[in-house]
């Protein structure tokens, strides 16, 4: 005699309803009301003392006519892309030799060598960039060595408090970020693919070429578009290691206006347009990567 | 069925999660008026929350308070005037019992109704403070809103063993000998510094808070000039102190209490007042509105302003002290330091931040200055 | 007198402490059909890898047209691979699949799109040229695989169970598409099974290894028909082995089973056990001396009926019938002499 659990219809849809409810809670609580929020807020007024309701498209208009040359707040967002951009390619630049390294050189304690790539992601955001104080600064640890080796006879300034270090720090920081989906997505080819490239009759090099590169654009635009939309929103690297002119991000300004400034409004408007350039960003690199990824059989 | 269901359940998740958040948003915080016992000298551990500038929350003044009256204190610091406001918005009587504006934000306090009047009586140092410190915009429909407690410039501080001299004028700091070891506030009080060098305060003093748009221009180009010579702009008082420990700056627009830190760590540290005078800040204490801790709020200000805690403060902070009895208890080093006998020479030197009418203008071009390539 | 192309001399190979190949010699000649059968771990797959260059041996000689061979890197030996798991590249299409080797080696373009084209008729793939092997269904990506080795005409084509994940009517198909193939084209084929029937089908000849040795080398037919060893007997096809002595005298040789002499070939060893598979045992009317037995099952295979005769010690042979038989009655069995072997 079977005994089959027979639920009925309610409680079917009560269960459903029961798994799939603290997932949409958190989004809405977390994703959805606060981007509404923000979206709401940046067609409000500001006045001294907070926020007035009242609707006007002046937060917008400000974003596009204030300022003037580079402090446009536009030309602020462009620049700061272009550093993202930066960030975004040396950031791939580092994790791939990384990542074929460990993939295909490393034998044994494959996951060891995985995980120390990955360790400075428990350090603190903030001990991480101190350290590039530490490191960069006038008498620091590089400027040290540089004078004590004989190669500089004088501290370089320009190490810190400028746009480099801002890239450096960042690129550190997001380097894990990037590292993870690329080594999933090269970890998923094939390694017969390989021995079928050389087997037909390529190098080493051509191998890497023909089959390795182009098998690894979607790990490497995953991984790039990760460190695009993090480092569009650092506000923290710029304020600790950029110099006068090169410690005010876009994401800073948005920071600004709800300290200092005191314009939740314009804020708001701000952070909407970041998250739309963003946003944008993100799709085009999406289908770039749906294009490139065939990998789900390789040839089986 | 099964999608039409799924969207059924998101929507209605969405709007019992709206519903509920709505409800709570609307709540107000509520007064509780309650007969105050001024005899009462134990709190049982009451916490008293102070927002206020990093220095004013030192164990030495700290201490003896929480001790006597049984309590604890809790300090959260802010790094400029638009942070503290910030900070006291996004928190109110909650959060806040206690905060220490400076001058330009102790108006804007008390005219939106951020803060409580004060009960005088209870504030033994009242009597002793001089009438020129007791600035009046602090003061609303008759009631005290404020209570002064420290004051300071914002003055020139240099490393002596590198720069054998300061500077005499505020225009030197544009020389090319400063290239790169020039530190300078994160804040809009730079612009009030090339308000000083044109000279436009020397009628009025509060020209210097109300500049017109063509002045603002002009600072804007003049200060982004100076760009050239900043190392950094910094946030907080450690920070300044870690920039010229660490040898990046060896000249900076900075508070007295960094100068004293650095001075204990042994550096050979020294000020001056550029001719053309420098701006300053004339802190003071004032209650949240909201508060729940009002008597025990009172009489930390008590406490402060008198001359102990007064004393106290200036020794650990060596800013000026609002009321001179101070002097007695402090050494004759201690009063060097906080200048205690030269305090009226030194306020006569300072123009005192003044509440900013178009803030948002100020802090447009001091945006745009950071951001010019 | 066939053309050696291969020469394995004394071929071993370990992998750490563990010895796959313990010793193997092997002579393949110009254009035959040969097949490396054997159970998992045999190391027949291992032989396979170190021809194409993927493995190096731990000693031993391997010559390919009289030329030391294992000198010579992977990606430049006459020699291609077809994978068992196809190992096509995603990213290309079929057609710039098959062409790849070419394009290495900068065929111009017209004479390769002409073999490309030769190839896809050859495979009847021209109607998925560009299409992507994601799109193929497995069967068509063999095909694919086979086209992008043979249409670099190597001298040797090297197959790693590659009918492995087929269902039955399609591997039968594509066994006989490879030999046709073979005989077309003329190519050398070494190929690697663990299924002795598609040994027995398609090959010319078998070499039979067993733990990392050759247990036997010899035509198809004669693998099965003359096993040379136990493991050789029992791997290929069903048998029977039957208990007995071996007597020989002056014109004919004996093997007594119960009682029983049946005449059999003469052997160089004396033979233990008799191997007779159940297709060669045929029912005679049962005696008093000689194999017989109880009919104690009936197997319907399909073809055939695979019956189980228990003889009076217990052991159950098996014959295959054509139609089933009573079970419980007595029959006798008997067999051709040139149809048994001996271990």
């Amino acid at each position: 005699m079977e005994k089959t659990k027979k639920y009925s219809y309610g409680t079917k849809r009560f269960i459903q309803f029961g798994l799939i409810a603290p997932l949409v809670i958190w989004l809405v609580l977390f994703l959805i009301i606060p981007y509404l929020n923000l979206f709401v807020n940046s067609f409000w007024t500001n006045g001294v003392f907070g926020v007035q309701h009242k609707f006007t498209l002046e937060n917008y208009t400000k974003f596009f006519t204030s300022g003037s040359g580079s402090n446009k707040p536009i030309m602020v967002l462009l620049d700061t892309l272009r550093i993202s951009v930066i960030v975004m390619i040396c950031t791939i630049l580092i994790s791939f030799p990384l990542v074929y390294f460990i993939n295909f050189k490393v034998k044994k304690n494959k996951q060891l060598f995985y995980m120390l790539a990955i360790i400075p992601l428990w350090v603190s955001y903030i001990m991480r960039a101190y350290s590039w104080r530490i490191i960069l600064g006038t008498n620091g640890m590089l400027n040290s060595f540089l004078i004590w080796s004989g190669i500089t006879s004088k501290p370089i300034d320009a190490f810190l408090y400028s746009n480099g270090s801002v890239i450096i720090a960042m690129v550190h920081i997001y380097t894990p970020f990037v590292l993870m989906p690329m080594y999933t997505a090269m970890e998923q080819i094939p390694k017969n693919l390989i021995e079928a490239s050389k087997d037909l009759g390529c190098g080493r090099i051509r191998t890497f070429i023909k089959v390795l590169l182009p098998l690894s654009i979607p790990g490497v635009l995953t991984g790039g578009t990760y460190a695009l939309a993090l480092s569009m929103g650092d506000f923290l690297a710029p304020n600790l290691l950029g110099g006068p002119t090169s410690s005010t991000k876009i994401s800073n300004i948005v920071q600004m206006q709800f300290g200092t400034s005191n314009n939740w409004p314009y804020g708001a408007a701000i952070a909407i347009i970041i998250f739309l350039v963003v946003l944008m960003i993100i799709t085009i690199l999406g289908k770039l990567e749906k294009h490139f990824s065939k990998l789900e059989e390789a040839g089986r | 069925m099964r999608k039409i269901f799924l969207q059924k359940a998101l929507a209605g998740i969405m709007v019992g999660v709206m519903t509920v958040l709505g409800f709570t948003g609307c709540g107000g915080s509520q007064e509780k008026k309650t007969e105050i016992d001024w005899s009462k000298t134990d709190f049982g551990g009451a916490e008293l929350n102070l927002l206020s500038w990093e220095m004013y929350a030192d164990d030495s003044f700290v201490k003896p308070f929480e001790e006597k009256y049984n309590c604890k204190i809790n300090a959260t610091f802010c790094t400029s005037s638009d942070d503290l406001i910030a900070k006291l918005k996004a928190g109110g009587g909650d959060v806040y019992d206690l905060v220490s504006p400076s001058g330009d934000s102790a108006g804007l306090i008390t005219q939106g109704d951020l803060a409580k009047p004060i009960d005088l009586e209870h504030i033994s140092g009242w009597a002793d403070i001089p009438e020129a410190f007791k600035l009046k915009d602090v003061e609303m429909d008759g009631k005290i809103y404020g209570v002064p407690f420290l004051w300071g410039a914002d003055y020139v501080m240099y490393n002596a063993d590198v720069l054998s001299t300061g500077i005499t004028s505020w225009e030197e700091l544009w020389d090319a000998k400063y290239k790169g070891r020039l530190a300078l506030h994160n804040d809009i009080s730079n612009i009030y510094m090339m308000g000083l060098i044109d000279g436009i305060a020397k009628d009025d003093p509060q020209a210097l808070y109300n500049m017109t748009a063509e002045q603002l221009a002009d600072a804007q180009v003049k200060l982004t000039e100076l760009n050239s010579n900043v190392r950094k702009y910094w946030d907080a008082g450690g920070e300044l102190e870690d920039l010229f420990k660490n040898g990046e700056v060896d000249i900076a627009v900075g508070w007295p209490s960094t100068l004293k830190n650095l001075q204990d760590s042994g550096m050979n540290m020294k000020w001056c007042i550029p001719e053309e005078g420098c701006t300053g800040w004339f802190d003071r204490w004032m209650i949240v509105n909201g508060t729940n801790q009002e008597q025990l709020a009172t009489l930390w200000i008590d406490w402060i302003t008198s001359a102990e805690g007064e004393a106290l403060a200036s020794i650990s902070t060596t800013f000026s002290v609002a009321n001179p009895k101070a002097a007695d208890y402090m050494t004759e080093e201690q009063k060097k330091i906080a200048l205690v006998d030269d305090m009226d020479s030194l306020f006569s030197k300072i123009n005192f931040w003044s509440v900013v009418p178009d803030r948002e203008a100020y802090n447009e071009t001091w945006t745009a200055v950071k951001t010019t390539e | 007198m066939d053309k050696k192309l291969i020469e394995i001399k004394n071929l071993k190979k370990s992998f750490g402490e563990n010895e796959i190949i313990k010793s193997i010699s092997l002579d393949v000649f110009d254009g035959e059909f040969l097949t490396l059968l054997g159970p998992s771990g045999c190391g027949k797959t291992t032989i396979l890898r170190i021809l194409a260059g993927f493995e190096y041996p731990t000693e031993g000689e391997i010559l390919l047209d009289g030329e030391n061979l294992i000198t010579i890197p992977a990606n430049k030996r006459n020699i291609n691979t077809v994978f068992q798991s196809y190992a096509l590249f995603p990213h290309l299409s079929v057609r710039d699949n098959i062409g790849y080797g070419m394009k290495i080696k900068k065929v111009p373009l017209k004479e390769l799109n002409e073999r490309v084209d030769e190839m896809l008729a050859l495979t009847s793939l021209e109607v998925l040229a560009n299409r992507k092997p994601l799109q193929l269904s497995g069967g068509q990506q063999q095909r694919v695989a086979i086209a992008r080795s043979l249409v670099n005409r190597p001298k040797v084509l090297l197959l790693d169970e590659p009918l492995g994940a087929l269902d039955l009517g399609l591997r039968k198909k594509m066994q006989i598409e490879l030999k046709r193939l073979q005989k077309k084209l003329g190519t050398t084929y070494i190929y690697v099974t663990h299924d002795q029937e598609e040994a027995l089908t398609i090959s010319d000849r078998i070499v039979v290894m067993n733990a990392g040795k050759i247990e036997q080398c010899d035509k198809a037919k004669t693998v099965y028909q003359k096993p040379a060893s136990k493991f050789v007997t029992e791997f290929l096809g069903e048998t029977n082995l039957i208990d007995g002595e071996y007597c020989d005298e002056e014109n004919q040789a004996y093997f007594k089973i119960q009682g029983r002499a049946y005449p059999v070939e003469k052997q160089e060893k004396k033979m233990k056990l008799l191997s007779v598979r159940p297709e060669n045992l045929k029912v005679c009317p049962p005696d008093k001396d000689g194999l017989k037995g109880q009919i104690v099952e009936n197997v319907f295979m399909g073809e055939n009926y695979r019956i189980g005769v228990q003889a009076a010690n217990g052991q159950v042979l098996y014959i295959l019938q054509k139609e089933p038989m009573n079970k419980g009655s007595v029959v006798g069995l008997t067999f051709d002499a040139d149809k048994v072997s001996g271990i």
